[in-house]
């Protein structure tokens, strides 16, 4: 098989012909790097490549499946990481020049699970500055992350570089992590599925924190096997994260070939729908009715606590991490803020211990809508993102988009881009981003796949059975535009 | 015997029946930083901050800042307003959520795990 096209075949697949010998760990991982050297310059997906180490650790792959010491499917398989996650003898920068020179000296647990499941790892990935700022690489100072599909469009944040990667075939596969989207809107926006599993199912030892109740680590990659796959190796209790779940991880792969006959469908009857793109809320439906053609049963679901999403969110999402990085600021170091983070550190300061308790309460009553919801259905579906990418230059906070049913018509890209994904990080329920169609633009549009606490395995039932009833997970990107 | 306490005068009994939690924690709110940034609605006899009805002001989010140790230039400020005015409207709306009981869900938490 030419090295061209093993970067585009499942990691299943992959794994396959590694286990086969048809491929070795060297070709593919140079296969890799071929694709990043053509096309890296331009996306910017990359703010640390790892090209010796990862090589030597294929060629050590490469010996040991040939001494019949294979350890699995992900054996040689080539992998990246959002460059939040501490990786050992390597740069830790989270996207920020005050962390430029932060060499870390240990793995974060869901990267020593990965290497110990045989993943090469190619490199450090690009993400807003500490999960919340600007996008740019502190290193070079390269800015924006651009989206393969189309380089004058935007990834969105915080995993940008692992949407973008993974979209651009740079690796097999990688990790983000959400807090207020930051897996799902990149997967949203690029194409490609990401889970944010249920909150405390993922170790987050070893990841550089946002905002700690919120904060949850997850796989994303091109097709849905592979991400259960991932999610079976990285999640599992670790005591180094005091929130990590004890519950026993299942196999995730369990259930996807079950298809979805019996299975019941929830759509939000309020909230996600009044504020997305129409070609977004259709797309959402229509799938949602193609999974009936196949059995499902589809209804409509309240969730009234939602209308308090953004406020709840906003109230936690800046109020933790001022708690956090008040010792960079108490250091003088402000300055070496994004833009972004500078003015949402300063707007922290007029939220309230009020606003934060408040915000904690209300988390108790969406899961409780959640779980009422989950009594009538299995899943819920909803946009991922609400909208198609946005183009770069546009200004989050000013820009507007028509939607269905606001009295005033339109509203920011910025809170849009909250609405979508937070309530499942308040809820703290599994939520996986999917394609679900595209826009007259030709970008890819996303929708979540919602599931009960702990209950990824159904979710992946239904998003493996929405995939092998579409095509939208077999088209690349392009690279179109101009970086 | 309890004795029963009249009210001097009608405008006092309507403020003590009238003033909800709601009420009383914005009240007490306004003594903070986030407080003399909230909108208008004190209860009957109450003054009100001398910054209502320009709240927004520079120098008013100056002076507010400097109550939570990092007092902020007048540059910074007019570096976040957009954020803080987006992110204040939605605080809004969280701060009408009421749901009106007494048990103890101060903490996010879901299931038995």
């Amino acid at each position: 098989m030419a090295a061209v096209d093993v970067v585009n075949v499942s990691m299943i697949e992959a794994g396959r012909l590694l286990r086969t010998k048809q491929v070795s760990p060297v070709e593919l991982t140079q296969a890799y790097f071929s694709r990043i050297d053509s096309y890296n310059p331009k996306v910017n997906a990359f703010i640390t490549v790892l090209r010796e180490e990862a090589l030597a650790t294929a060629r050590e792959a490469e010996k040991e499946i040939a001494a019949g010491k294979y350890r699995g499917p992900l054996h040689g398989i080539p992998i990246a990481v959002k460059d939040i996650f501490a990786t050992n003898g390597h740069l830790t920068t989270c996207g920020s020049k005050i962390l430029k020179d932060n060499m870390t000296h240990y793995d974060a647990t869901a990267v020593a699970r990965l290497r110990k499941a045989g993943c090469i790892l190619l490199g450090k990935l690009t993400m807003s500055e500490f999960a919340l700022g600007d996008d740019v690489n502190p290193l070079t100072g390269q800015r924006p992350t651009r989206n393969p599909w189309n380089l004058e469009r935007s990834v969105s944040g915080s995993s940008s570089g692992s949407g973008a990667a993974v979209a651009a075939s740079f690796c097999a596969a990688a990790l983000g992590t959400d807090t207020g989207g930051s897996i799902r809107l990149p997967a949203g926006y690029c194409g490609i599925v990401g889970m944010k599993p249920t909150y405390g199912r993922v170790s987050r030892y070893g990841v550089t924190p946002l905002a700690w109740s919120l904060d949850n680590a997850g796989p994303m990659s091109k097709f849905v096997e592979d991400n259960a796959l991932l999610l079976g190796v990285i999640a599992g209790a670790d005591a180094a994260d005091d929130m990590c779940s004890t519950r026993p991880v299942p196999d995730y792969r369990a259930k996807l070939r079950a298809g979805v006959k019996g299975l019941r469908i929830g759509l939000p009857k309020n909230y996600f729908f009044e504020y997305s793109t129409a070609d977004v809320a259709d797309a959402v439906r229509e799938a949602a009715h193609t999974l009936e053609k196949l059995g499902a049963t589809v209804s409509e679901v309240d969730l009234p606590h939602l209308k308090y999403t953004v406020g709840a969110e906003m109230a936690i999402i800046f109020g933790e991490p001022l708690a956090y990085h008040s010792k960079y600021i108490r250091q003088g170091k402000f300055d070496l803020y994004t833009d972004l983070n500078k003015a949402q550190w300063d707007t922290a300061r007029y939220i309230s211990s009020e606003d934060y308790i408040q915000a904690q309460r209300v988390r108790r009553y969406m899961v409780r809508d959640f779980e009422k919801a989950y009594q009538q259905v299995d899943v819920i579906f909803a946009p991922s993102n609400g909208i198609e990418a946005n183009l770069v230059q546009e200004d989050l906070l000013t820009d507007t988009v028509p939607v269905r049913q606001v009295p005033a018509g339109s509203i920011t890209i910025w809170e849009i881009l909250w609405r979508m994904p937070s309530p499942a990080n308040l809820a703290g329920v599994p939520a996986f981003a999917m394609p679900c169609g595209f826009s007259a633009s030709g970008l890819p549009l996303g929708m979540q796949i919602m599931g009960r606490h702990f209950e990824e395995t159904t979710v992946y039932q239904v998003a493996a059975a929405y995939e092998g009833a579409t095509e939208w997970h077999k088209r690349r990107p392009e690279f179109l535009g101009k970086a | 015997m309890i004795e029963k306490r009249e009210p001097k005068d009608g405008r006092l009994e309507a403020g003590r029946v009238r003033i909800g939690r709601r009420r009383l924690l914005a009240q007490g709110a306004a003594l903070g930083a986030a407080g003399s940034l909230l909108p208008a609605g004190l209860p009957a006899g109450c003054s009100a901050p001398k910054t209502e009805g320009r709240r927004m002001a520079d120098q008013n989010l100056i002076r507010a800042s400097a109550l939570s140790g990092e007092p902020l230039s007048a540059e910074r400020v007019r570096a976040m307003k957009p954020m803080l005015e987006f992110t204040l409207k939605h605080l809004e709306v969280l701060r009408e959520f009421d749901p009106d009981e007494e048990e103890p869900t101060t903490i996010f938490r879901f299931g038995r795990d």
